[in-house]
């Protein structure tokens, strides 16, 4: 009777320790699986995070007399790793004169001080797409009428309603913005949209006349750029770019400095990927306790298997001896003893694949939404996943049933029918 | 030629008290011998020495005038010797039919048959067999090996008389219907009796009765 058939009828025969090293290898499984898979999952949502909290950096070129080049811009976003998301923005303050010349009418309520020359005059927010300028974006502005700001514009202006009222403006009218210092660069812009603000004024009672919402004027960057460095050059103050990952933030801003023609010495460049690196250190450290508790899971497993082995191994004693006086060598009945694990072992690596996908999904959503409500991560075992663990599992199920075994095995069969005898 | 030839055979324990003091004898297939003697005499020490259980301290065994060292114990419990314990040491997971499998490609309901085991009983876990009926099956198991020398710890140790008499029988019919060496170690002088040689042990030494 070969070693296989010898383990099938002890473990369908023994039926409670058959069960109760099922009961063991089900658990370790499904710990090791679910781990495995709450690794995998928050792997999966690290990759979400890079991709959904996009990093990004801004170039601060306020310092230079010609501002970022549109020629600089270009090649920054030949960059790989650079999306074509991007924004250049540039603030100044500008008189504002209808078309025939006279001065126009701004909100002085609520201003701290109308400051000398700037009775008339408001603030110009120069905006690739100004939708996603911070005024739409945080402090709670919304277009009403009209269009919004977009690099395709020429010449163009968004104003408030409460300053399109005062002035009689509407959407296709035209207006003056003119430098408040240098009366030589000013524009003639056309109204293409209208919009109203929904929260307080920021900073009440402390902001001077030209920063009221109501006199704050959006338009093309090419305008503003008119009203800070004249009709000659074409440049923004500030160009905000987007990495397609937070990871190689550093690199691209590297590979930024090194582009020619621009004064990076009086230029600050700062990185912006706080949300990134806070979402990357919540899941890394979730990561490493999943990975300690593999292994502690592990070692746990191996440990209490070995101590449920060499316990049933003194029973067996009787059983060893008989088979080494019959001629059984020692690495038959310890393979027979390994085919018995083996053979509980199957089908409880085969329930663990789905009791682990339970677990893992509950711990994963709890884990997951305590770290960002916004993520959402399916968890799956993949038949690798699911090799690993049975592969690792009945390792180490082996090795816990050598390590059992060994005393046992290293003594002389006379001496082990005298203990038996 | 003899199987089993014993040559200046010594054991001791460990760097102690030596048990066997240079034994020599042989034995010969179809004779049932009988190793006397008092407790701790080594009686059952030569016993797993001719059955390759253990090495001997000095001496040689030669089985068909080959070392049994040489052709590896465990070679030899295999194919040459085959055990009866006093304790049957029957396999308690299977049944008196696997039991006799365990070894042997033999179909085992024959050999269970001819020990007295009918066909009811080989189904039965073993444990639910009487202590007779379980050494019956122990004697099936060795017979069914084919190994030429069976080796008898107390066979009869712990069955009542009249078990003991039919358990003797049968391993006379081993050694002379089956043709082997049947070699038994016993503290029953009834069961000695019939042995055809008694190797009486004392004093670590080896005296030879034939009956």
């Amino acid at each position: 009777m070969n070693c296989l058939k010898r383990a099938y009828y002890h473990t369908i025969r023994k039926k409670g320790k058959t069960v109760l090293l099922f009961t063991v290898l089900l658990i370790m499984a499904t710990l090791m699986l679910t781990c495995l898979s709450i690794y995998s999952a928050t792997d999966d949502a690290a990759r979400d995070v890079r991709k959904s909290l996009m990093g990004s950096f801004t170039i601060n070129a306020k310092q230079l007399n010609t501002g970022l080049g549109a020629d600089v811009v270009q090649e920054v976003l030949t960059i790989e790793g650079v999306t074509d998301n991007y924004v250049l923005r540039s603030y100044t303050q500008a008189t504002f004169k209808s078309e025939n010349g006279s001065l126009m009418k701004i909100t002085t309520q609520g201003a701290a001080n109308i400051p000398e020359g700037y009775e008339n005059a408001g603030k110009i927010v120069g905006n690739s797409y100004s939708e996603k300028d911070s005024y739409f974006t945080e402090a709670g502005f919304e277009l009403i009428q009209g269009e919004a700001i977009t690099p395709e514009q020429k010449q163009a202006a968004i104003i408030h309603k409460d300053f399109a009222d005062s002035n009689s403006l509407e959407v296709g009218d035209y207006f003056t913005l003119e430098n408040v210092i240098d009366g030589k660069k000013s524009v003639r812009v056309q109204v293409v949209g209208i919009f109203t603000s929904n929260s307080p004024q920021d900073a009440i009672g402390v902001a001077p006349s030209y920063d009221l919402y109501q006199n704050v004027v959006f338009t093309d960057i090419k305008t503003c750029s008119q009203l800070i460095y004249g009709t000659s050059v074409e440049g923004s103050q500030y160009g905000d770019f987007y990495a397609e990952d937070p990871e190689k933030l550093p690199e691209l801003i590297e590979k930024t400095k090194l582009i020619t023609g621009m004064d990076w010495d009086n230029c600050i460049i700062t990185k912006y990927d706080k949300d990134y690196q806070n979402a990357k250190a919540a899941l890394t450290s979730l990561q490493n306790i999943v990975v300690i508790a593999i292994v502690v899971i592990a070692i746990v497993s191996v440990l209490i298997l070995t101590l449920i082995l060499v316990l049933w191994i003194r029973n067996r004693v009787y059983e060893i001896g008989v088979f080494l006086a019959m001629g059984i060598t020692k690495a038959n009945i310890l393979l027979q003893q390994i085919f018995e694990v083996i053979i509980a072992a199957v089908p409880a690596f085969l329930i663990s694949y789905g009791t682990s996908k339970i677990i893992a999904q509950m711990v994963t959503d709890r884990l997951i939404q305590g770290l960002s409500e916004d993520l959402s991560v399916s968890v799956s075992i993949t038949p690798i996943g699911f090799a690993i663990v049975s592969g690792i599992g009945l390792a180490l199920a082996m090795f816990a049933t050598a390590l059992s075994a060994y005393p046992i095995m290293r003594a002389k069969p006379k001496n082990i029918l005298t203990q038996i005898n | 030629m003899s199987i089993l030839e014993i040559k200046s055979l010594k054991y001791a324990y460990g760097k102690g008290k030596m048990v066997l003091k240079g034994i020599n004898t042989s034995l010969d297939a179809g004779k049932m011998y009988a190793i006397v003697g008092p407790s701790g005499c080594g009686k059952t020490t030569l016993l797993s020495l001719l059955g390759g259980l253990d090495s001997p301290s000095g001496g040689e065994i030669l089985f068909n005038g080959e070392n049994i060292e040489k052709t590896k114990l465990a070679t030899h419990r295999k194919n040459n010797v085959s055990f009866i314990f006093q304790s049957y040491n029957l396999i308690d997971y299977l049944t008196p039919q696997e039991n006799v499998a365990l070894t042997s490609k033999l179909s085992p309901q024959p050999i269970l048959e001819r020990v007295g085991i009918t066909k009811e009983e080989m189904k039965r876990s073993v444990l639910k067999l009487s202590g007779g009926q379980q050494q019956r099956v122990a004697i099936a198991r060795a017979l069914a090996s084919e190994a030429p020398i069976i080796l008898a710890d107390e066979p009869t140790g712990n069955l009542d008389e009249d078990t003991a008499s039919e358990i003797t029988k049968i391993l006379e019919e081993c050694a002379y219907a089956a043709h082997k060496c049947v070699v038994i170690v016993t503290h029953s002088n009834e069961l000695a009796k019939q042995a055809d040689v008694i190797l009486r042990l004392k004093k670590g030494e080896l005296l030879t009765e034939s009956r």
